[in-house]
């Protein structure tokens, strides 16, 4: 019987997530029609809506808060400009993914030798280094300087290695979106997904003392 | 499969990226490979704190200060840009609209000015005007059946010539041409193999233009005394027709033989 209620529970609440969430896109449909009419508080509230997905894949980009912001900036004004190109049909997230790495590329290539650090210019980094030096340094870490690592190690794979991880592990995308948001084959993206998750693993040992 | 293809493998198999027979393949190697089982432990920590990236808390002023730049940016955009538009685009229209009708009424007034139409008088001056080159034996590389007329052919092809040769028993004789040109000189083209005397040529561009009458040059050049009289000369001459093409390998001579009829 409590089995049956927990079971009875579960499904409701599948349910009900479900139909918040066709809620959820009708009422992004709804805003994009309004935004794409002209309405301003339509636009702020899409801007509102994505931001952080915006912000988020920006900072993992390009490696910096302050680039992210401009980053963000750029793509919510190419949205404002483009937006009566979308698609009603075409999903709309993906779409803005596809802008928000477009945009990150522009501008990693504009500053392009200053956004790659290799391994070795991060070695000679004082503050990794002393790091990377002292013993059981996985106890000592706490998450954000573990994260930092990570983050410095992002920065070592290629442009992109870099967007297919972001995408697929950071921002938690399917394989397939990813490769259309590329517009790449899923294979091409599996292999630099699984390149890159080798190549931060690696990076990441290195910095905590776990030589393989 | 050694382990370093493994460990490709291991990367997408922790995020459950692998299936099928490959998946299959991972596990079973797990299960024996120690060096793997590690590399796989130490790859799902490396993910776990990736994965933490995205979770990533961010200052609200950050996001406010985005939200706040871009609505501005659009504000300013389209106050500058919407009282101006109209006009902008009015005189955008109108511009293109009168720089085509000038480019237009230029074209059309260059191609009158390239292009006079002729007239009956102008045609018989370019005629006097134009300079004769002998041509046949460029020609009669160039076709087989120009072996049978003997002629010249006057430079740019534009203008028409007549040349007068004796007939009858002057058929065996070179033939003569003669140019009707004020700098007129005589030209006596080779002999060339067949019977048919030489009468005359004249010759066209492709488009054609109008010839002046073979009697009408024969009686100035006779007025000039540039042509003996011969004995025949009351008996209308077979007049052979070259039409020059623009392309060079395409040359029609036309025969006509007021006795035989014509042939081409």
């Amino acid at each position: 019987m409590a089995g049956g209620s927990e079971e009875l529970v579960l499904t409701m609440t599948g349910s009900r997530s479900e139909a918040e969430q066709g809620a959820d896109q009708r009422e992004s449909a709804q805003l994009l029609k309004k935004a794409k009419a002209g309405d301003a508080s339509a636009f702020k509230q899409i801007i509102i809506q994505h931001q952080r997905q915006v912000l988020m894949t920006a900072l993992r980009l390009l490696g910096s808060l302050e680039l992210a912001q401009d980053a963000s900036q750029e793509v919510f004004l190419r949205l404002y400009k483009y937006l009566h190109k979308h698609s009603d049909t075409r999903k709309f997230p993906p779409w803005l993914y596809r802008v928000t790495v477009n945009v990150c590329r522009d501008i990693n290539r504009r500053r392009q030798k200053n956004s790659m650090l290799s391994l070795d210019e991060l070695q000679h980094n004082g503050s990794l280094a002393e790091v990377a030096d002292s013993t059981d340094l996985e106890l000592t870490l706490t998450r954000s300087e573990q994260r930092d690592i990570v983050a410095k190690a992002l920065k070592t794979l290629s442009e992109k290695e870099r967007e297919a991880l972001v995408l697929r592990d950071i921002q938690g995308l399917p394989t397939k979106t990813v490769a259309r948001i590329l517009g790449s084959s899923e294979a091409t993206i599996r292999s630099q997904v699984s390149t890159a998750r080798v190549k931060i693993k690696r990076f990441a040992e290195h910095f905590l003392g776990r030589k393989s | 499969m050694n382990c370093s293809r493994f460990q490709k493998l291991i990367a997408l198999f922790a995020e459950g990226d692998l299936a099928g027979r490959k998946s299959r393949q991972v596990e079973k190697h797990l299960v024996t490979c120690i060096a793997c089982r590690q590399f796989a432990q130490e790859l799902s920590r490396s993910q776990g704190v990736l994965k933490d990236l995205g979770s990533e808390s961010i200052d609200n002023r950050v996001f406010q200060s985005i939200q706040d730049r871009v609505l501005d940016q659009i504000s300013s955009r389209e106050k500058s840009v919407i009282p101006t538009w109209p006009l902008l685009r009015w005189n955008w229209r109108w511009t293109q609209v009168l720089v085509f009708g000038l480019l237009m009424l230029g074209g059309l007034a260059l191609w009158k000015n390239s292009f006079p139409r002729k007239s009956f008088p102008d045609l018989a001056e370019r005629n006097e005007k134009s300079v004769s080159v002998p041509l046949w034996e460029e020609e009669s590389n160039r076709t087989r059946s120009l072996d049978s007329a003997q002629g010249k052919v006057t430079a740019g092809g534009k203008s028409a010539r007549r040349s007068i040769s004796p007939k009858g028993p002057g058929r065996n004789r070179q033939p003569r041409v003669i140019r009707s040109g004020p700098d007129m000189e005589e030209v006596t083209p080779p002999s060339t193999p067949g019977n048919l005397a030489f009468n005359g040529l004249h010759v066209f561009n492709s488009s054609a233009e109008i010839v002046e009458p073979a009697i009408q040059i024969a009686q100035r050049e006779s007025a000039q005394g540039n042509l003996e009289p011969t004995k025949d000369a009351d008996k209308p001459d077979p007049l052979v027709i070259k039409l020059v093409t623009d392309d060079p390998e395409v040359v029609i001579v036309w025969l006509v033989d007021p006795d035989k009829g014509e042939r081409q």
